[in-house]
């Protein structure tokens, strides 16, 4: 018997314990969507169910078909191509990922109603006027479509030019070697070798897609997020929500399961440890003003575009959102992000060294279990957790009804913990996945060697792990902050009394038609939201293999 | 004073399979024990047992007399007072060369802390790169660093984990020089484990052979060259010619004439295990015409040596192959008949198993 298991008590304890933790606002939907209602499926299959689920699913594959075309095809030319910008357009096409959908989606709404810009130059070149013609409306399935694609893109982008760079010497040559044309060894080798990278990251795409509220809520195309929300709030039935939430966590585990699938197969890519760099084919003429039209025109139609629009929203808005209110927003929200990413990043170190310490056994399955939170769509860990701390509430009042006669009320419902519970859940991965990268890159002989110099097991992770985990503790944190900056409806549904976030207030101000008034906390939540994505992008540029990373 | 680790009845395993049955390993001060054993042997655990990373199942560890695992008792590697040294340096990519050889050193106080580490550096020949960050170093120095960190804290025994495996041949011959030298000035108990027979006889005063869980042998390395236990112990150190026969009174038949059967009793079906080296090549006959005799088939150069295929004569029966190990250049060319003269000190017999 190792010593590890010899005293796994305290690792799978605590990898239990969190797990069952972050688990529980899941496992409650489960058990009521599981309890029998009478009549309620009936009634919501007659009803919503059909509506939901044909514009989910169609959401789902233009989104999946749009980023995968973008982010694909886009990764080639960079990866592959010499055209005039690819240097900056290689970065500059990560960067959509700062935009959070329902941002987008408030640019666009002022790019192209009736009175925007693009309708009002149409007008003026034409002389035509309401009802003389037809634009197509972006408050539509399309639209959301639109602004989901734009915003998810970078996924599939990130992991397709990852994937080409790796293959460059050990199959593309060989292929060419082989008598392959440069098209024909993209169809023939490139391609199928970044299926599964391309899979992968469309997967997450398509999970973004069913985890999106804002953009669909604002865009008024009735989903499952947005269903589950109006069947708690406006119609107050917590079944019908946990029905539905049920149904999309199935799908979303569905899309998960073909990611995890795919990315399990991306070993093959490598045969070979050998990397040179890749000496991109030149392109001239009108293939390279193609080129560089093709790639330059996703970042400008994802982030320069719509931010521009925010910026002119925000400076001819008659009805400024005033400083004053302003502070309380970014106050509000640096001080959820704060909480919540330092105890999530302090709960994500804790469950990384409860799992390895465990070395197998049923710790590192719980774990996962645990990660799920990540894909789980906010709405549905909104009202997880709403059922969730309403049960507990009600039985601490009880207990203390019992034990001391006072009615505590409610102690954890709609406070600042509860939106910190919820964030936390569903944000663990985020912060767990850089510091468990961290830590399987210290090799173990190191903390072997600690502990025969001396050094407790406390003080191998004071002495050697913390600091040599700086780097990724910083990213978790920075990470775990501006998730929590973007996320909607979570922070909206769990947030107290007068406590609002920059999202919360933008999406207010938006759906109440002061569109002009949302830019300026919508352009703070970009700026800031800018931060981990030039991270990644200096990641990316770091990771490239051979690289060395000093 | 008694001995600097001695292990006794060590029973070890992952989940079902056990890896170690039962092995007793005694390790003196100052002197050097070499684990020796083909990969996967369990050699590596045994040591990981003593550091006290991992607990025994079964059997009891001290050192210098204090019982530190077994018998309820489990002493956190931290309070052992061992050094451990790995295949990779594992330095603290954090830390400069002088501080990992301080990192051991907590607690004491800051003059005696720098003096012991100025020693060490100057012991280990590492003044120049006191400041360097470990990624800058080459991998001798690497491993350099690595010792003079485990010794910092003065170990009661210091553990090497295969310290030479991750230094290509080169570097590894003159890396291995200086340490030993290292080590015979510290005078501190040293258990070293290596899959390499041929350093296993280079640096060992006293060499323990493993095989799946179990110490087949342990001894002075003459010992263990000279009176091999069992077949697998004198196939470890070099090849061998492999003849099996049946004793015939006090000798075992053989293309190589008869050889002594070494005690063993008539009609019992035996392995002989003939060294390579045993073999002397001569362009006569040695011990007339009825000596073994053969043909070459080919010699390689190996170096200080050269390595002969020989097959033996069509009139000695049905032709054999044979390889010997032949000092210098004087090698017959291929078709050349040599007759075979055998050092019976090299030539080991063993009752056949199975």
């Amino acid at each position: 018997m190792s010593l590890a298991l010899q005293m796994p008590a305290p690792g799978t304890r605590l990898a239990v314990l969190l797990a069952a933790v972050v688990a529980a606002p899941l496992g409650v939907i489960f058990v009521l969507a599981l309890t029998p209602t009478d009549g309620l499926w009936q009634h919501l299959a007659a009803t919503v169910l059909a509506e939901y689920l044909g514009n989910t699913l169609l959401l789902a594959a233009g989104v999946g078909a749009a980023t995968i075309v973008i982010g694909t095809g886009c990764a080639w030319l960079v990866a592959m191509c010499d055209f005039p910008g690819r240097r900056w357009l290689d970065w500059a096409l990560v960067l959509p990922l700062a935009m959070p959908a329902y941002v987008l989606a408030y640019a666009y709404t002022d790019l192209l109603q009736f009175t925007g810009p693009l309708q009002g130059l149409l007008r003026s070149l034409t002389g035509w006027r309401w009802g003389d013609y037809w634009f197509p409306p972006i408050h539509s399935p399309g639209g959301a479509i639109l602004v989901l694609s734009l915003a998810f893109y970078p996924y599939v982008y990130v992991l397709a030019r990852t994937a080409f760079l790796d293959q460059s010497i050990c199959a593309l040559e060989v292929g060419r070697t082989l008598g392959c044309s440069a098209w024909g060894a993209f169809l023939r080798i490139a391609l199928p070798l970044a299926r599964p990278a391309i899979a992968a990251g469309a997967g997450f795409a398509v999970m973004e897609t069913l985890a999106d509220f804002g953009a669909v809520r604002y865009f008024e195309v009735p989903t499952f997020t947005t269903g589950i929300y109006r069947a708690w709030f406006a119609y107050g039935s917590p079944a019908a929500a946990a029905q539905l939430a049920s149904l999309l966590l199935l799908a979303v585990f569905a899309v998960l399961l073909v990611e995890r699938v795919s990315r399990g197969r991306r070993r093959y890519a490598h045969t070979s440890s050998r990397y040179r760099d890749l000496r991109p084919v030149p392109l001239h003429g009108i293939r390279a003003v193609a080129a560089t039209l093709a790639c330059g025109l996703p970042p400008a139609l994802g982030l320069a575009i719509p931010a521009a629009a925010l910026a002119a929203m925000a400076l001819r808005s008659g009805e400024p959102l005033a400083a004053a209110r302003l502070a309380v927003l970014v106050s509000d929200t640096v001080q959820l992000g704060a909480v919540v990413s330092l105890a999530t990043c302090g709960v994500a170190i804790l469950a990384v060294y409860a799992v390895r310490r465990t070395r197998g056994g049923v710790a590192p399955g719980l774990m996962r279990a645990a990660l799920l939170g990540y894909a789980t769509p906010g709405v549905v860990i909104a009202v997880g957790v709403l059922i969730a701390v309403g049960m507990l509430d009600s039985a601490i009042d009880a207990t203390s009804r019992q034990l001391l006669g006072i009615s505590t009320g409610l102690v954890l419902g709609g406070t600042l913990a509860a939106v910190a519970y919820g964030c936390a859940v569903r944000f663990l991965a985020v912060a767990y996945n850089p510091l468990d990268a961290g830590l399987a890159r210290i090799r173990p002989s190191l903390a072997d060697t600690a502990r025969t110099l001396g050094a407790t097991a406390g003080g191998v992770l004071a002495r050697v792990h913390i600091p040599l985990l700086r780097g990724s503790l910083l990213s978790a944190l920075l990470l775990v902050f501006v998730e929590v900056l973007k996320e909607l409806p979570a922070t909206m549904m769990l947030r107290p009394f007068n406590f609002d976030t920059l999202a919360v207030e933008a999406f207010q101000l938006a759906t109440t038609e002061r569109l002009d008034a949302a830019a300026v906390p919508a352009l703070i939540i970009v700026a800031v939201g800018l931060l981990p994505v030039l991270l990644l992008c200096r990641m990316i540029r770091a990771s490239r293999p051979g690289a060395r990373n000093a | 004073m008694p001995d600097a680790l001695v292990l006794e009845g060590i029973h070890h395993g992952y989940g079902e399979a056990e890896v170690l049955h039962g092995v007793s390993l005694t390790a003196a001060g100052g002197a050097i024990t070499c684990l020796l054993g083909p990969s996967g042997c369990g050699k590596s655990t045994l040591l990981r047992l003593a550091a006290g990373l991992e607990a025994p199942a079964a059997g009891t560890i001290r050192i210098e007399g204090e019982l530190v695992a077994g018998e309820g008792v489990a002493v956190p590697p931290e309070r052992r007072g061992v050094g451990l040294l790995f295949q990779d340096a594992a330095l603290f990519p954090h830390l400069t060369v002088a501080d990992n050889i301080g990192f051991g050193l907590r607690g004491q106080p800051a003059a005696e802390r720098a003096r012991r580490i100025e020693a060490l550096l100057g012991l280990a020949r590492l003044g120049s790169l006191r400041d360097s960050y470990p990624h800058l170093l080459s991998g001798g120095e690497q491993q350099r660093v690595a010792l003079a960190r485990a010794l910092a804290p003065q170990p009661r025994v210091l553990l090497l984990d295969e310290p030479f495996s991750g230094l290509d041949t080169q570097l590894r011959h003159g890396v291995r020089g200086e340490m030993v030298a290292i080590l015979r000035t510290v005078r501190t108990a040293v258990v070293l484990v290596t899959h390499d027979p041929e350093e296993a006889l280079l640096l060992a005063d006293h060499i323990a052979l493993m095989r799946a869980g179990r110490i087949v042998q342990s001894g002075t390395p003459a010992a263990l060259y000279r009176q091999p236990a069992d077949p697998f112990v004198a196939a470890f150190f070099g090849g061998v010619n492999r003849i099996e026969a049946r004793v015939c009174g006090a000798s075992v038949p053989s293309p190589l004439g008869p050889l002594s059967a070494q005690g063993i009793a008539s009609g019992t079906p035996v392995a002989c295990l003939i060294r390579e080296e045993a073999m002397t090549l001569h362009a006569g006959p040695v011990n007339g015409e009825a000596g073994p005799h053969a043909i070459v088939q080919s010699a390689r150069l190996l170096g200080g040596a050269s390595l002969v295929d020989l097959l033996t004569h069509p009139s000695r029966g049905v032709p054999r192959h044979l390889q010997a190990r032949v000092p210098g250049f004087g090698v017959p060319p291929p078709g050349a008949e040599v007759w075979i003269e055998v050092d019976p000190r090299l030539v080991h017999v063993f009752p056949a198993t199975a």
